[in-house]
């Protein structure tokens, strides 16, 4: 769950300071941040996407090794009672 | 903390390798990685949304996707009484303040680049909410909506740590 005393304290001391200067800019600028912001999400996705598709391959290898490896006890060594 | 979750996009890109970014205007909390909780909703989403006349090949793509995340990383709007309270205090008291500014609502879209852009609440990577109910008859008997609509969204791609394609469908219409 989130922590809400530090949640609403971070908000409070923003919302209750900001200038009109600040709202004003904030406002006018709105357009570029949300540009700013997709662009950086985009980023992190793009990081993410090739991350897991990292992974899946990692797993594959270890599967791939551990079958051709002799120390381990595969199904058609096992004596099925 | 991990949930599984689902998205569907129309097959117009291919099988996709990644959840695609949703453009905030559009969406419930901006711009962000928009997920459904529910399978049945997912194809209902996909029938209903991504069937339209811009879906060249008639088909779209179901995915399970694995969320991970630290629960201080997240707000449960839906199922977390606390959550729900507190995020609704938040939101009428920027838009209480937005008002006397600039003399009309803010959308929520605004909400979330005002805190991104003061950055407050930078841990927060997830939230669950619940969408508005349309004439939908998965979640509706007799005018009563008995069943909530869940989405969640995520603003941290790093927290999507599986996505595996499930299945391609054909629009029904």
């Amino acid at each position: 769950m989130a922590n809400w005393e530090k949640l609403n304290k971070e908000f409070d001391a923003i919302i209750d300071n900001i200038s009109d200067q600040e709202w004003k800019d904030w406002y006018n600028l709105i357009e570029v941040q949300k540009e700013m912001c997709q662009m950086q999400m985009m980023l992190e996705a793009k990081m993410q996407s090739e991350k897991i598709i990292f992974n899946k391959l990692l797993g594959k290898l270890i599967i791939n090794e551990t079958l051709k490896s002799d120390s381990i006890v595969n199904f058609s060594n096992i004596n099925l009672v | 903390m991990k949930i599984e979750v689902y998205h569907t996009q129309a097959h117009n890109k291919g099988i996709l390798k990644f959840p695609e970014l949703a453009d905030g205007e559009e969406q419930w909390l901006g711009d962000g990685f928009y997920f459904w909780q529910d399978y049945q909703l997912t194809e209902w989403w996909g029938d209903f949304k991504k069937c339209k006349n811009w879906n060249r090949y008639r088909k779209y793509d179901i995915y399970k996707v694995d969320l991970v995340f630290d629960e201080n990383d997240f707000i449960d709007t839906v199922f977390n009484e606390q959550d729900y309270y507190n995020f609704v205090g938040s939101i009428e008291k920027f838009a209480k303040a937005y008002q006397k500014r600039f003399k009309k609502k803010p959308t929520l879209e605004e909400f979330n680049l005002f805190i991104k852009k003061f950055k407050v609440w930078e841990n927060i990577k997830i939230i669950r909410f619940q969408d508005v109910p349309e004439n939908d008859y998965l979640v509706e008997v007799n005018g009563f909506y008995y069943k909530k609509r869940i989405q969640i969204r995520v603003n941290k791609p790093t927290i999507i740590s599986n996505f595996v394609h499930l299945i391609t469908k054909d629009c029904i219409k």
